[in-house]
Formats: C-alpha cells, structure tokens, sequence
C-alpha cells in the first residue's frame, strides 16, 4: 500500500503541494486529477524520488520511503511514466525494455532480459517492433514502450503521468484494457489523467488537486459530478 | 539495421585483436623509429579506449585525461626508483581513482559544458601546482627520471593496459554496466527510474578509466629522460583524445579507435614540419568533423554499409518480381 501523508513541497515563492495525503491500495486505480499547474507531476515526483518533499512522509509498504532515490525507490517495485515519454532513443524496443529487467531489484543477466523484453514488449502492442530504434516510434508507441520499461521492472505501483493522453478512441480503449489487466493483476495504480472518461472508466477513486491543496477526494461519479470541479476546473466538457 | 551496425562493430574489433597481436611482435621485427611510434600509438590507443569507455556512453566529454595521465606520471617521478615500477602503476591508479572519485562526487552532476570546462580545469590546476609545489619546496622545475625499467619492459608493459583496456571495452558494450551508461548518456532520470544507480554508475566508471589513464602515465614516464609539469600535464594530449574519437565516431563502441591511427600519423607528419601551426590544423578537423560527420569515419561506414544493405535487398525484391512475372506469365 502507498500511503501519501501530508506532503508539501515549495519552489522558491511558488508552493506547488501543500499538506497532500493519497492511499492507493493493491488492485486499486487511484486517478488524480485537477488543472495544469494544480501540483499532480509534483506529487508524482515526490512519490518516485525526483524531489523530496519539505515535509510529509511517504510510506510504501509500510516503509518509510520519502526522499529516496528513484533508483532505490524503483527497486521497491514503483513503476514509472513521465508526460512526455523519456524512451532511449538510439537503442532498440527490445533494449529500452530490458533495461527494467536489467536494473530491477533483483537483475536478470543481459540475455535472459533481453529475451524477457520481448514477452512484455508483445503485452503492450510493440511486438513486431522489438528491434527498431525507439526513436523512430510514433509517439502513442513510445508511451506504450515507456509502461512497457516500467513493467519490466515487476512494479506493485505503478504511476503514471498522462499515459492516456492523446489517444485515439481505439488506442484509449485498448489503453483502458490494459490497465484493468493491470489491475486484475493486483497492482496498484496512480494515474494523473486529463482524459475524464478514462477516468470514469477505469477510476477507482479520484484526488483533485487546486494550488498544490487537495481539495476533493472519492469515488469518480460523485466527484466528478461535484459542482466545484464540473465548474472550475474541468469546464462544460466533462464527458470528454 | 541492428544487422548492418552488428557486422560492422564484428569486423572492427576482429581487426583490432589482430592489430594487437601484431604489435605484440613489432619490438622483435621493427626498426627502432617503428617500436616509437609503436609505444605512441598504443599510448594513446589506451587513453582514447579509455576516454570512451566513459564519455562515449554518457556523453560527458571529459577533458581530464592529462590530469589523470599527469598525475601517473608525477608518481613514477617521485616514486620510481625507490618502489618497483609495478607498485608506482598501483599507486598512480589508486591516487587517480581517489581524485578522480572526489572530482566525480562534485562534478557528474554538472551537465554538459561546465563538465567539460571543470576536467579542463582540473588539469590546469595540477599542473599549476606541481609547478608552485616542486619550485616552492624543491627549487626545481623538471626532475630527471631514473627508473629501472627497459625499453622493452615498456613497451609489454603498455601492450598489456592496452589489450587489458580493449577487452574491456569489448565486453562492456553488451554487459549490464554497458547498458547503464548508455541509458545515462540518453536520460539519466529515466535510467534512474529504470533502476540505474545513476552516480555509482557515472563516478565509478569516470574513476575507474582515470586509474587506467594514470597506468599508461605512469608507464610511459621511464621514456622521458626529464619531466616538466608542462609536459605531464600538457592540454594538447586531452584534445587529441577527444578528436581521435570524434573522428572514429563515437556513436559506436569501435569507432574512436578509428581515428586514432590517421590521426597520429597527421600529427607526427605535421609536428615534424609545422610545429606552430599543428593546433590550427586539429582545431579545424574537430570544427569540420561536428559539422559534417558527427558520426566519425564509423558513422560514415556504417552509412555505406547500410546503403549497400538496402541497394542488397531491392535486388532480391526486384527479383523475386521478376521470378513472380515469370510464374504467374507461364501459369
């Protein structure tokens, strides 16, 4: 269980999380949501060990894990995807997915990871192009080839940073299917998303963020219908 | 792709064992100019490898190799002669891993130019201090070095932290640590989050290749009958290090050793006849290398075998429409 208390974190004058608490539980799909800039990649940062928070704790498994490295915090099985996918370019699909069973807790050997790459590789659609440069995919695959890093690495959490944005209606479904496989799998899901009916699909509660504070919390219908945010922060056109 | 790139890095490296093998035996077949340029090229066979082993990878253009070749051969200096040679090589890597670690700690995480601007910087401040140091407690500018170590002894001596250095290099391209300085070279936070301990891996690697860059200092020192700082230390050695694996490439782990041959023999033809304009020259190649072949003669080798490759198989396309036409006419 990932167990978020009370962090804050500040950037010079500018106080991107304030006080935040978040529970994602095994099998469980934790979205969060709010405007741009409301703190939601922040969190995520703080969670993975990209920053430490200025105070709060972060407990994963009973663990506290606050301030970590996010290599350390990798090999406690949290998975990662950023916004903008961070693929390595020059080395083959294969490659990029093997280094998450390279560089797990417990490293498989080149050969053996590299033969692995290809059975996750085959899960998330990327299968027939194991050995093009990562580079040379088109964005929607690089993302897929990203979660398909982190998967390698056997994650218990996983967090992911927009990874169904701009997809296309059939890619957004295909991406939800995997999720629930996920899920079913018994791991745990954070998922900052824009795409609300992704979150109403696949949500098993919802965070909404404003200013770094955390100002709803639930299951996604009620939230989502929730004046406040209908208004505010996700306009007229939430059934996008 | 990963075809072509695979024949050409197997092709490269069979040549370079063989090469090895082959200046193993120089001492015993060539003249004594040759056996020179021998020791040259294999001295600087070992820094380049080593340069690569880090920076190519990483991307983190080190320009520290004279610091580290320095500081190898100030121990020789200082200890050779009272220690045997072979402790002097174990004390040179041990002090250059030190240095080199604590460098590393303040340093890796400094990206791009300043990393760059710092290694040079290093190499400045050695020499300026070992020139403040010997003048201020030993009134001396240069020390004679008398060390008991033959020609020959030399020579294996830097045969063997070259092969020692080439193997390595062999086998990290496709070994775990191979892959996690590659993976920092393309994005480190993602490496990181891939599980990559990002710093043991940078300071462990950067300190690691100096050891091996104060090895061939330290070996290399017998050979000057007198040693200034400014030659130990000398800045011209790390930009040459640099430009011999620009010019081989650096995107491929074969391709720096590429450019070092065409380039020493550039510079022992150009220093005996223009010594004045020689860093002119080398100053220009390295402008027109990052302009029109980034990818070094192993990127342009790859290129010509890649285009082979494709002209290959639009042949066999084109015939197999051919052999197509044929059945289907007759059928």
């Amino acid at each position: 269980m990932l167990e978020v208390r009370g962090v804050s974190r500040r950037f010079g004058g500018l106080e991107a999380l304030v006080g935040v608490d978040l529970v994602a539980q095994a099998g469980q799909v934790v979205a969060v949501i709010g405007p741009n800039g409301s703190g939601k990649t922040t969190l995520l940062n703080v969670i993975s060990g990209v920053l430490t928070p200025d105070a709060g704790t972060v407990r994963w498994e009973g663990r506290d894990i606050t301030g970590w490295p996010p290599h350390r915090v990798a090999h406690l099985g949290i998975g990662r995807t950023f916004q903008r996918p961070r693929i390595m370019e020059t080395m083959t699909v294969r490659e990029n997915i093997g280094l998450g069973f390279l560089f797990r807790a417990r490293g498989l050997p080149v050969p053996q990871a590299m033969a692995m790459a290809q059975e996750v590789g085959e899960e998330v659609g990327l299968g027939d192009r194991l050995d093009v440069p990562a580079g040379d995919l088109t964005y929607i695959d690089q993302k897929r080839l990203e979660l398909a890093r982190a998967l390698a690495g056997d994650p218990r959490l996983l967090l992911l940073d927009e990874w169904l944005a701009g997809l296309t209606e059939g890619e957004l479904q295909v991406g939800l299917e995997l999720l629930r496989r996920l899920r079913a799998q018994g791991k745990a899901v954070v998922l900052v998303e824009h795409v609300m009916s992704a979150v109403r699909a696949i949500a098993d509660r919802v965070v909404v963020l404003h200013a770094g504070r955390k100002i709803l919390e639930g299951e996604p219908e009620e939230v989502l219908k929730h004046p406040e945010v209908v208004a505010t922060y996700l306009g007229q056109d939430t059934g996008c | 792709m990963a075809d072509v790139r695979e024949r050409g890095e197997s092709i490269a490296w069979a040549a370079y064992f063989l090469g090895m093998l082959v200046l193993l035996t120089a001492p015993r077949w060539g003249s004594a100019y040759l056996v020179g340029f021998c020791v040259e090229l294999l001295s600087y066979m070992a820094l380049v490898t080593a340069w690569t082993m880090f920076s190519g990878p990483t991307r983190y253009f080190s320009l520290a190799t004279a610091a580290f070749f320095g500081i190898g051969t100030y121990v020789t200096v200082y200890l050779g002669g009272r220690i045997p040679v072979l402790a002097c090589v174990a004390v040179a890597a041990a002090l250059a891993y030190l240095v080199a670690s604590v460098v590393g700690l303040a340093t890796l995480r400094l990206s791009g130019l300043y990393f760059v601007m710092f290694t040079f910087g290093l190499s400045e401040f050695l020499r300026q201090f070992v020139l403040w140091f010997e003048g201020r407690l030993f009134r001396k500018v240069g020390r004679i070095v008398s060390v008991p170590f033959s020609d020959l002894d030399l020579y294996y001596a830097l045969w063997g932290i070259t092969a020692v250095l080439l193997l390595s290099a062999f086998l990290l391209r496709r070994s775990r640590l191979g892959y996690a300085l590659r993976a920092i070279g393309e994005d480190e936070l993602a490496a990181a989050h891939a599980g990559v301990n990002v710093s043991r891996v940078k300071i462990g690697v950067f300190a690691a290749t100096a050891s091996a860059m104060a090895v061939v200092g330290a070996i290399l020192a017998p050979r000057w009958a007198y040693v200034l700082p400014d030659m130990a230390f000398d800045p011209t050695r790390s930009f040459q290090v640099v430009l011999m694996a620009m010019l081989g490439g650096i995107r491929h782990s074969y391709g720096p050793l590429l450019g070092t041959i065409p380039l020493l023999l550039l510079y022992e033809w150009l220093y005996a006849r223009y010594p004045y304009p020689f860093m002119f020259v080398l100053g220009l190649l390295l402008a027109v290398l990052i302009l029109y072949a980034p990818g070094g003669v192993s990127g342009m080798m790859e290129g010509i075998l890649q285009r082979a490759e494709e002209r290959r198989q639009e042949a066999m396309r084109i015939r197999a429409e051919e052999l197509g036409h044929v059945e289907s006419g007759e059928g």
